[in-house]
């Protein structure tokens, strides 16, 4: 019962992601479905946010996880964001068509056809917001196994972001918590200036990380094997389904507005997980040079990435097995502070409790120094 | 706004207005129904896109990503040193 | 994925050179985290196999690979059968060439 518990409690996503789709299908003011799930996690995470639960292991230290379980759901978790693209495509399409209003009964479902410019931006939001959780699984399978690395290109690059996956585990895991990691914020940086630095910053990363491969291998830049750009490459079928379907203004634009919202929502996971931390350049990765947001909502629903700390020191480690680890906490849930860190003032405000408190405890003499250097 | 940043987001939308001028000269704003003409004009807007982020990394290079920005302004040493944590 | 089909408690020896010393593990496990777990002072960094700390040469035996090593080993490395032990899980018994100190 244990173990049916522990592998059932992570489809949280897998659920909402489910319904959101058949929201977008279902037409009229259903489309906003992916929003109100979106706030309604938000008001469980806020009112659960003092509940902390360890990992679960059994009485001989096995983990109650089931791999081929957690995995079969992460690879079908690409069919799903496929889904999502496909039905906010259909409804823009029936939008640029202006498709007559009528309901059709099909599949079980009561089906409305026609869309207001007001509910097509309902569904764009949706699809974006749960797009945008499709980083838990992105950054999942890019940890582990070959194959999962692939589906982690192609669920990444469902937001344009396919650099993510290299750039999150060859440069974010070494640099993390120093300049050179430009998904670690400094102090003082806003969550939206970020979310462009530490987009363009990891796209660099990747462009010249196949500059040099190819140059060492003697192959051209512009070649199929440069993986930079095979990574916009594996974006393209979302863009000819957007254009097609909805044309250079109308599609164009809900892709892009969705693809915002997605690349939002990864950078601002970035922001929180590390904002303002530091280490010594050369200096081993510590638990201290994460924070946890680890609260029991935010556990399941993103799958234990908010256990950054643990996940940092053993990246090895599979996420229904990452830990409280005793490091930084902000105390409250991502879904809690993603909207403390939309307006900038209150997060600034917000943090520097926070970050007293790491420079006293958790920091070294050396990382101290350089905290000092920003008046925070 | 810095003269690189400026530079940086002159050549960006440069080569995005050319791009869009000439899909639209062609009239593709009128043939995105039909699949070759869609799968082309993906082809240009990743394209386009990719040139985009390269002339960002060229002429913007690392400075974006400097923490220095960051750093407070101390008005003398005195103060910086006198800094409580 | 297939390993479901193995007997979860089949067990694989790993003896390590020139230390002598010799670790078990069990289908599916990490080299590295075992070996960890069993106070062995194996050299590694960032655990995730991006930084190449943790090879070690694959004397004898096969390892089931969590990732592409040829994004941080050479292809001469690999031909010489190194591997990342931060993403490496025994196929069969090992004997392993790190260097401890």
């Amino acid at each position: 019962m244990k173990k049916l518990f522990v592998n059932m409690r992570y489809l949280i996503v897998p659920a909402m992601s489910v319904i959101t789709i058949l929201g977008l299908l279902s037409g009229g003011n259903y489309v906003w479905t992916g929003v109100i799930l979106f706030g309604l996690c938000a008001v469980i995470d806020t009112a659960t946010k003092n509940i902390h639960l360890r990992a679960d292991f059994d009485e001989n230290g096995n983990s109650y996880g089931i791999k081929f379980f957690q995995y079969g759901v992460m690879y079908l978790m690409l069919v799903v964001f496929i889904a999502l693209q496909l039905a906010l495509a259909w409804k823009i399409y029936q939008y640029v068509n202006v498709t007559p209003f009528n309901v059709v009964n099909a599949y079980g479902l009561t089906i409305q056809n026609g869309i207001t410019t007001t509910n097509l931006i309902g569904a764009v939001i949706s699809a974006g917001l749960w797009a945008g959780i499709g980083i838990i699984y992105g950054h999942e399978l890019s940890h582990n196994k070959k194959e999962g690395f692939f589906i982690s290109r192609l669920i990444m690059s469902l937001s344009g972001a396919s650099h993510f996956t290299y750039a999150h585990v060859y440069q974010h895991h070494l640099d993390l918590a120093h300049e050179d990691d430009p998904a670690t914020a400094p102090r003082g940086r806003n969550v939206y200036m970020h979310t462009w630095l530490s987009h363009a910053g990891q796209g660099k990363f990747s462009f010249e990380l196949e500059k040099s491969r190819l140059k060492r291998q003697g192959k051209s830049f512009l070649s199929l094997d440069n993986r930079w750009i095979l990574g916009y490459l594996y974006s393209l079928p979302s863009i000819i389904l957007f254009v097609w379907a909805g044309g250079l203004f109308v599609g164009l634009l809900a892709l892009l507005t969705l693809w915002l919202i997605a690349n939002f929502e990864l950078e601002a996971l970035n922001y929180m997980g590390h904002y303002g931390l530091i280490r010594e350049k050369g200096k081993p990765v510590e638990y201290r040079h994460s924070w946890d947001n680890d609260s029991v909502f935010t556990d399941w629903f993103f799958i234990a990435i908010g256990r950054q700390a643990d996940h940092h020191v053993r990246g090895e480690t599979y996420f229904w097995e990452l830990d409280d680890v005793k490091g930084p906490n902000y105390g409250i849930g991502y879904f809690s502070l993603f909207l403390i860190t939309l307006i900038p003032p209150l997060f600034r405000s917000y943090m520097k409790k926070h970050l007293d408190n790491w420079d006293s405890k958790y920091a070294t003499v050396e990382e101290r120094k350089i905290a000092k250097q920003y008046g925070y | 706004m810095r003269q690189s940043t400026f530079l940086a987001l002159l050549l960006v939308s440069l080569w995005t207005s050319l791009i869009a001028f000439a899909l639209y000269s062609f009239d593709a704003h009128l043939h995105y129904r039909e699949l070759t003409w869609a799968i082309s004009i993906g082809l240009v807007l990743i394209i386009t896109h990719m040139v985009n982020m390269t002339i960002y990394f060229k002429v913007r290079g690392n400075k974006p990503y400097s923490w220095n920005k960051y750093k407070k302004q101390f008005d003398s040493l005195k103060e910086f040193s006198e800094r409580k944590i | 994925m297939f390993n479901i089909f193995k007997k979860k408690d089949l067990k694989f020896n790993v003896r390590l050179e020139p230390s002598n010393k010799e670790i078990v593990l069990k289908v599916g496990e990490n080299l590295l985290t075992v070996a960890l777990a069993q106070g062995i002072k194996w050299p590694h960094k960032c655990r995730v196999g991006s930084c190449g700390t943790c090879k070690c040469k694959v004397l004898e035996g096969e390892v089931k690979p969590e990732i592409d090593f040829g994004n941080v080993l050479s292809p001469e490395q690999i031909k010489q059968g190194f591997v990342l032990a931060c993403k490496s899980s025994p196929k069969t018994d090992l004997k392993i060439l790190i260097d401890l100190k």
